[in-house]
């Protein structure tokens, strides 16, 4: 099946505001999204997230590589039409309503639309009493949410979000996950690009973290978690209860010997599972490439 | 078509809804209403400096519109990131340009056409005839109108507002006058006066509040090739404004 | 108000606010009207009845035949060059 996103050799640079040279901001970044996955896009301030995620929605021009949504350029209608854009801390003209945000963008996408099925978007998102509220009198969270009902309008095949959950409180964090999973088991597939790391181990199939504008560690959130060289040791200790060690996979066999040899019960012995966060962290501070 | 429609009108609603819009729409019905009062020593008693100086006064106030309304548009539209939304999904940016072009412009000409009947009510209030000759002018006005909403439009991608509306305002004065007042303008430059001349647009072939007011019949055809020449130029500035747009990164 | 617009029309070469006046655009081509509109000749139009008849309008600078060739000529020149334009930049983009 062809994938419905797939960026290859993505590179932009910028120049730089003093006119002098360019700095490099995307560097041969490539990846593909599947029909029907999740995947989450990491990465430090700074990496070049936002600067992918404009090339992917026609907002920048790649200064090398290829982009196809859908096989199709980025800014062609046939691709904006089966997208829907998340975009981070959005604002909008502040003098329409919700409302008439929702009947605009209806009308400019074609879809039949009416005040009716303006209350149930509004009301999926938490908004349900907020339809004819100036936008200037809604927070920054429910600005994010007028964002996802906006997205969500006509149910589209790809969702593109850039750090989505950023006002959002707890509770709505959780909402906003449900309803993510839902559009992902209708068959969108997802592009969600976050900080909030377990927003991304809950709910992506896939992650891929950047860092200095180079893809430096890819794959599914099973293959990202469990770390390929460190083990866990359980065992029971004569005398003493249960202990734990955590051993590379060159020293495993000698301190499997060793724990036996001290009379030690080896009771289980597997890959260690990181946190989201330590991949993070290891992937970025080191620089590692894929 | 129906795509730039819907974005023409809700530029249409939004700017409605900006102060600036009433607040040049309400200085130039005062100042209508202040020529309306003031004594006319026109001897012919046919309101020939009402009509001159309230077609002027149109004119004026379409050349503040057009800087008021389209100066900041897509400014602001960067500014506060709501253009990401718009142009990520449901437009492309020709259609973002014309929509956008399309509810100013719609701004605009009722704006023109409320002022050219306010005039005529002034007129008529006073005693005067309303010249019949008031229609096609105030259509000339409008064709006037959207040439300049479309340089605004244009130096809005590439200039900041506070720069837009003196560059306007320049081109404005510079292009109501005629070659040879153009090129007299540098004594001993004339043939350099007169190739830069060519090149801008003859805004005074928009002029007709003479006529107009002397009650001058103004063949149809003058008015048509005059609204056509307007609009032939009003497209030329769309297009480069388009051209500049579809260039330009949104960072 | 008012003063900013007479101001500005003084600027811009409008005619000044009395009855006759043609606009600087038009003095050259007054000649043969201006003594019947100015000076001790001049006379009074009931309102409505026109003042003159097309000639008038085709004796005025701004009315000459070579204003309606430029205004046909620019007219197809810039939609050319807007079409082209336009066609120009979208391939550009499409590449």
């Amino acid at each position: 099946m062809d994938p419905v996103l797939r960026v290859e050799g993505l590179s932009k640079r910028y120049p730089r505001q003093s006119g002098l040279g360019s700095f490099q901001a995307v560097s041969d970044v490539s990846f593909e999204l599947e029909p029907g996955g999740i995947l989450g896009f990491l990465g430090p301030n700074g990496a070049g997230k936002t600067t992918t995620m404009k090339c992917i929605l026609g907002l920048l021009a790649p200064s090398s590589g290829r982009i196809g949504v859908f096989g199709r350029p980025p800014a062609s209608r046939e691709a904006r039409r089966r997208m829907g854009y998340i975009p981070e801390n959005p604002d909008y003209e502040d003098s329409f309503t919700p409302e008439e945000y929702l009947s605009f963008f209806a009308s400019m996408r074609h879809i039949p639309w009416s005040r009716g099925d303006s209350a149930r978007m509004l009301g999926r998102v938490g908004l349900e009493n907020w339809g004819r509220a100036r936008i200037r009198r809604l927070s920054k969270g429910m600005r994010q949410k007028l964002s996802l009902a906006l997205a969500l309008q006509g149910s589209p095949e790809l969702l593109v979000m850039d750090e989505p959950t950023g006002g959002f409180d707890p509770l709505a964090r959780k909402e906003f996950r449900d309803m993510i999973l839902e559009e992902n088991a209708r068959g969108a597939a997802c592009f969600l690009s976050s900080h909030i790391l377990s927003d991304i181990e809950t709910i992506c199939s896939r992650a891929l973290i950047l860092a200095g504008g180079r893809v430096v560690r890819e794959g599914s959130m099973s293959e990202l978690l469990s770390s390929q060289n460190r083990h866990r040791i359980s065992y029971r200790k004569p005398g003493a209860g249960n202990a734990e060690e955590l051993v590379e996979l060159a020293d495993l066999q000698a301190a499997i010997d060793r724990i036996r040899s001290s009379g030690g019960e080896i009771e289980a012995v597997g890959r260690e599972i990181l946190s989201l966060e330590e991949v993070f962290l290891s992937a970025t501070s080191g620089g590692e490439a894929r | 078509m129906s795509t730039i429609r819907a974005f023409a009108l809700m530029t249409l609603k939004g700017l409605t809804r900006r102060r600036t819009f009433w607040g040049i729409a309400l200085v130039t019905l005062i100042a209508l209403a202040g020529i309306g009062s003031i004594p006319s020593y026109d001897v012919t008693g046919e309101g020939r400096f009402m009509i001159d100086m309230g077609l002027f006064g149109i004119e004026i106030g379409s050349l503040l519109l057009a800087i008021g309304l389209a100066s900041n548009m897509f400014p602001r539209d960067r500014e506060s990131r709501s253009v990401m939304p718009l142009l990520a999904v449901p437009l492309s940016r020709t259609q973002y340009v014309l929509g956008r072009f399309a509810g100013a412009a719609l701004v605009q000409t009722a704006a023109i056409m409320v002022w050219c009947a306010c005039l005529g009510l002034i007129l008529a209030v006073n005693g005067y005839y309303v010249p019949e000759a008031m229609l096609p002018a105030s259509i000339l006005l409008v064709a006037e109108g959207w040439f300049l909403l479309a340089v605004v439009l244009f130096f809005s991608f590439w200039t900041s507002p506070p720069l837009n509306a003196p560059l306007t305002l320049l081109l404005f004065i510079v292009c109501q006058m005629t070659p040879a007042q153009f090129s007299g303008l540098l004594p001993g430059a004339e043939r350099v006066m007169d190739a830069l001349r060519m090149l801008l647009p003859r805004m005074d072939v928009f002029h007709i509040k003479d006529p107009v007011a002397h009650r001058i019949p103004v063949p149809t055809a003058y008015f048509l090739l005059a609204s056509v020449y307007g609009l032939a130029y009003t497209s030329f500035m769309l297009s480069l404004a388009i051209a500049v747009f579809r260039r330009r990164d949104l960072k | 108000m008012t003063a900013g617009l007479l101001a500005l029309m003084l600027v811009l070469g409008q005619s000044p606010p009395d009855g006759h006046g043609h606009g600087t655009d038009d003095a050259h081509g007054d000649a043969a009207i201006d003594s019947a509109e100015f000076g001790s000749d001049r006379h009074l139009h009931p309102p409505g009845e026109e003042n003159h008849g097309t000639e008038w309008f085709f004796s005025q600078p701004w009315a000459t035949p070579e204003r309606w060739r430029f205004m046909a000529r620019d007219s197809v020149v810039l939609a050319s060059a807007a079409a082209g334009i336009l066609m120009l930049s979208g391939l550009r983009r499409r590449k």
